[in-house]
């Protein structure tokens, strides 16, 4: 897979007199791997100072990484040389993604298989620098000259450090080499030469020596000599201070710094990349960790923390381990992908988890609202049920009282009835006892007694008769 | 619900106010309940069917079957059909009766299982026969709330249940009232005066001589008699008990007949049992006069009496309510218009039952008696001690109202110390020295002789209780001697607005006073 070169004249250092000969494919596919994988390193060291993510939120896991795009030149191997041609190189983007993990591997494995065997040979310790033709650096002054114009592979082997150290031995100032590697550093506006510079020895370079301690503190001057960090923060009052800054802050700074300095869109992305991977690298040394440690570190502290669900942990995991004694910093940069998704994926979860909140927030507003709401209809209810209770109590005194006066007239009523109908009983009875009476009499004789009887009975019962219909008339 | 009831001599009867008049329980003939009982065997048989069986006049006992029992309380026991009963179980069983027919009347349920009653007593019911009938009341499962003078009720039923109270009340206001209750066994008289807001009982009277049964025992006594003597009738020749029980109701019917015509006629075919003679007799209306007069005339004596005893003549008396069944006889009612006028008598329509309705009244309004009169301890020189003042509230049931006095004897030579009770003889707010006094009664206990004056602690309690009698007690710490004295003819009052009346607790509830 191959890509149209971006920029192929952005190398700001010179090209030395071979580069032009220097086969350009091969390299391009290596570049292609390196590039993600030294972005990668970069993320991790944003990722072990627990600093805010460096890779932007926009940038998919899978897709051709912005540092892959930025710093096509700037591989996990060193080149011996700066190759202006690995800069106009098509990139292939790193991915940890299943698919991009295989190609990743296969870089690893084919594409790369000559230089990185060599870097390899190199690096278990042959004792020969394998690129041919070059003098091997003899003390500080050419290992920083190495560094800055080399861009081929550039390493160093153990004889070379011992050598290195015993120049140190020899002449303990670095006046001398300040002094060039401030001259060469205004000339390298992409830090490619100080990534260069530092890279050997953070893997290989042994703890506690001086080397580190010497060559660091040249980049320390180096770095401060840039624009972009000399303009990022103060500088510290010891020469050797490092910037008081995140990777992310560098990361972000970069572009317009470049801007500044009319550097072109792909110089820009390379001084980004370039400025972290060496700040990144410079922490490391200066902490006294090898590159291989602070893989392991970040590895062991990033893949605890890999949800067993995923299944990059497992391709990732299985990079690690089979990687050999490959180029840590193609473990770093497939670390660094999945750091990358990872974060993705927190970011995305964590955006999920704010939206969710927000969405309980809201939710939890509305229901509050409802509550309310509910508080007032219970209100307003409790107030109807009040006043329907006081309705009922009203009603249920008037219907008492209705009751109570239709029983006091149902009462009247019988008692009207009972007078009436008991005083025309008394009233018949009387007037028929009167009329046997006056009957018998009558049929013995006694016709007054007779007469007056029926006179009586018969007045009786006419004033019961009158007396009935007034009481008619009168209701 | 407390209701009133009117256990009379002749006819007991409950009534009870039912939303703005008063209604009479009646029994199945429209007619108060007749206070008779007849105990055949186990069975106890009271009211109109003992009444109807009974041809018997007079009060008292007439065999198995006791006519008034009321008459009877206070004694310790009575032969009744050769068996000896308690007068207070004799009547417990016509309040009994009365009380289960009503709670079988259409107007059972104004009647709350008639629980509570405001009674009405005779005026001349003495203490020991008021306690008998509370005990009567009591076996009856009824309480007895407050007794009434039967009078006293009668005027307050009036004013109360007249179409206008209020105008009724207004005409009748700062007048003497004349209540003449006139029933089947007793004359009660009281004569009271109505204030703005309550009418006070000036004085009491009374007999049992001249009850309606009397007249109708007279008359029918006479016509027999005359009719006998006019067609020879051998005296041995008498009539069946039937017989003379329908020619009794017959002189019953006449005597308010007389009032319309000049003369009724007595008929009861084959009266004379032996010669089958049938009583056929013409009594006119002069004639029945001369026979009742003398009943009249007791009556009428009975009422000069009670004008003479407060100083009253005829005409200071503004009107005379004349209640209980004698009331419709033309003859009384001629004798009370030739002592006070035909304008000054009034004769409710509802006079048969007022009595009771008053009562009714009474209960409804929760009316508390209070003393009309004061009651005062002479003392030495003149002196009058205020033992209980006139308005004080009367105990209702299982209530009491007691005073304590503490004297010292001024002179113990005589060996006894004298308590003449007394009362004013006029209604007067604030009685003077001078102011005629009605001796109540006087107790004397024995006290030291020897003692020096002062020394003597004489101590006197006095007591009314929940059925208005006045009790007294004195003692002698010195002597160690004490005399007990009860009076029960007292005055009493009733409120008549609203700010007078107090309410009338069951017994469980009252709180003695």
């Amino acid at each position: 897979m191959t890509r149209n070169t971006e920029d192929p004249g952005d190398a700001v250092s010179p090209p030395l007199p071979d580069e032009a000969t220097r086969g350009v494919t091969k390299q391009k596919r290596l570049n292609r791997s390196r590039n993600a994988r030294l972005a990668a390193t970069a993320a991790s060291e944003e990722a072990a100072t627990y600093s805010v993510t460096v890779p932007p939120a926009s940038a998919p896991p899978g897709a051709p990484s912005e540092f892959d795009k930025a710093n096509p030149d700037t591989s996990g191997s060193i080149p011996h040389r700066p190759d202006p041609g690995l800069h106009s190189q098509p990139r292939e983007p790193i991915s940890t993604s299943e698919k991009d993990v295989r190609r990743v591997r296969q870089t690893s494995d084919e594409g790369d298989s000559d230089d990185v065997s060599t870097v390899a040979e190199n690096d278990r310790g042959s004792g020969k620098a394998r690129v041919a033709g070059r003098p091997r650096p003899t003390n500080l002054a050419e290992f920083v000259e190495a560094a800055y114009f080399t861009t081929s592979k550039f390493g160093l082997s153990a004889a070379d450090f011992e050598i290195l150290e015993r120049s140190l031995a020899m002449d303990g100032s670095l006046t001398v080499e300040r002094d060039r590697i401030l001259e060469l550093a205004s000339k390298d506006q992409t830090l490619r030469g100080l990534v260069n510079l530092l890279s050997p020895i953070s893997q290989h370079a042994p703890r506690k020596s001086p080397l580190r301690e010497r060559i660091s503190d040249l980049a320390i001057a180096a770095l401060w000599h840039h624009p972009l960090f000399n303009n990022l923060t103060a500088r510290p009052r010891t020469p050797a201070g490092l910037p008081d800054v995140s990777a992310k802050r560098i990361w972000q700074a970069a572009p317009e710094v470049a801007k500044g300095l009319g550097q072109s869109e792909s110089q820009g992305r390379a001084l980004r990349a370039n400025a972290v991977t060496a700040f990144s690298l410079l922490r490391v040394i200066r902490a006294d960790w090898t590159l291989e440690e602070l893989v392991v570190a970040l590895g062991g502290t990033l893949w605890a923390s890999v949800p067993d669900s995923s299944s990059r942990s497992a391709v990732a995991a299985a990079i690690l381990v089979g990687a050999g004694d490959h180029d840590l910093r193609v473990r770093l940069g497939v670390l660094y992908e999945w750091a990358a998704h990872a974060t993705h994926e927190a970011e995305k979860q964590s955006s999920a988890a704010s939206a969710a909140s927000t969405i309980n927030l809201r939710r939890a507003s509305e229901a509050e609202a409802r509550v309310a709401a509910l508080e007032l209809e219970v209100a307003e209810l409790e107030r109807d049920l009040s006043e329907r209770g006081e309705r009922l109590r009203l009603s249920e005194a008037q219907l008492r009282n209705e009751k109570e006066r239709s029983s006091v007239a149902r009462s009247h009523h019988a008692d009207d009835y009972e007078v009436l109908r008991t005083q025309i009983v008394r009233q018949l009875s009387k007037q028929t006892d009167l009329l046997a009476d006056g009957l018998h009499a009558l049929r013995n004789g006694s016709h007054g007694i007779a007469e007056e009887f029926v006179d009586r009975a018969l007045t009786a019962i006419t004033r019961e008769v009158a007396n009935l219909k007034d009481d008619g008339e009168n209701k | 619900m407390t209701v009133g009831f009117d256990f009379g001599t002749t006819n007991s009867l409950v009534s009870v106010v039912v939303g703005d008049r008063v209604v009479d329980v009646m029994d199945s003939e429209g007619r108060p309940h007749p206070s008779v009982v007849r105990y055949e065997g186990e069975a106890v048989i009271v009211g109109r069917e003992a009444r109807d069986a009974l041809e018997a006049v007079g009060l008292g006992v007439h065999g198995n079957t006791v006519r008034s029992p009321k008459i009877f309380l206070g004694n310790e026991v009575e032969v009744v059909g050769g068996v000896e009963r308690n007068p207070i179980d004799i009547v417990a069983d016509v309040i009994r009766h009365v009380k289960k027919e009503s709670l079988r009347s259409p107007q059972a349920e104004r009647l709350d299982g008639l629980r509570n009653a405001v009674v009405t007593i005779p005026v001349t019911m003495n203490g020991p026969r008021r306690a008998a009938l509370r005990e009567a009341y009591r076996a009856a499962d009824i309480t007895v709330v407050q007794f009434v003078h039967e009078p006293l009720a009668a005027i307050y039923g009036h004013i109360r249940g007249a179409e206008d109270p209020d105008e009724e009340l207004r005409r009748l206001t700062r007048r003497n009232v004349l209540v003449v209750d006139w029933g089947g066994g007793t004359l009660d008289l009281t004569l009271c005066r109505v204030e703005p807001t309550r009418i006070l009982q000036l004085r009491n009277g009374g007999t049992d001589q001249v009850g309606g049964d009397e007249f109708d025992d007279v008359i029918y006594k006479e016509v027999v008699s005359r009719f006998a003597r006019e067609n020879s009738i051998e005296p041995g020749d008498t009539a069946l008990p039937e017989a003379r029980l329908r020619l009794r109701q017959q002189a019953e019917d006449n005597k308010i007949a007389l009032s319309e015509r000049a003369s009724v006629s007595f008929y009861r075919p084959g009266y004379f049992q032996r010669s089958g003679t049938t009583l056929e007799y013409s009594l006119g209306r002069s004639e029945m006069e001369e026979i009742t007069r003398p009943l009249v005339d007791a009556g009428a004596a009975e009422i000069q009496s009670l004008l003479d005893s407060v100083g009253l003549a005829a005409a200071q008396v503004s009107q005379v309510v004349v209640v209980g069944g004698m009331a419709a006889m033309p003859a009384i009612r001629s004798r009370l218009h030739e002592i006070f006028g035909p304008e000054r008598v009034v004769v409710p329509t509802n006079s048969a039952t007022l009595v009771s309705q008053g009562a009714a009244w009474i209960a409804h309004d929760a009316q508390r008696l209070v003393l009309a009169k004061p009651v005062e301890l002479e003392l030495a020189r003149g002196n009058y001690l205020p033992l209980a003042r006139a308005g004080q509230l009367m105990p209702t049931a299982g209530g009491e109202w007691r005073h304590r006095v503490h004297l010292y004897c001024a002179d113990p030579t005589d060996g006894s110390a004298k308590f003449p009770f007394v009362s004013p003889t006029e209604l007067l707010d604030h009685p003077q020295a001078s102011s005629r006094r009605t001796t109540l009664g006087i107790v004397s206990i024995r006290i030291d002789a020897k003692a020096p004056p002062m020394s003597e602690r004489l101590e006197l309690d006095v007591v009314v209780d929940e059925n208005l009698v006045l009790g007294v007690e004195a003692r002698a710490a010195q002597a160690n001697d004490k005399r007990r004295a009860e009076y029960y003819d007292l005055e009493f009052g009733l409120g008549l607005g609203e700010e007078e009346r107090v309410i009338v607790l069951p017994k469980a509830a009252t709180t003695p006073t």
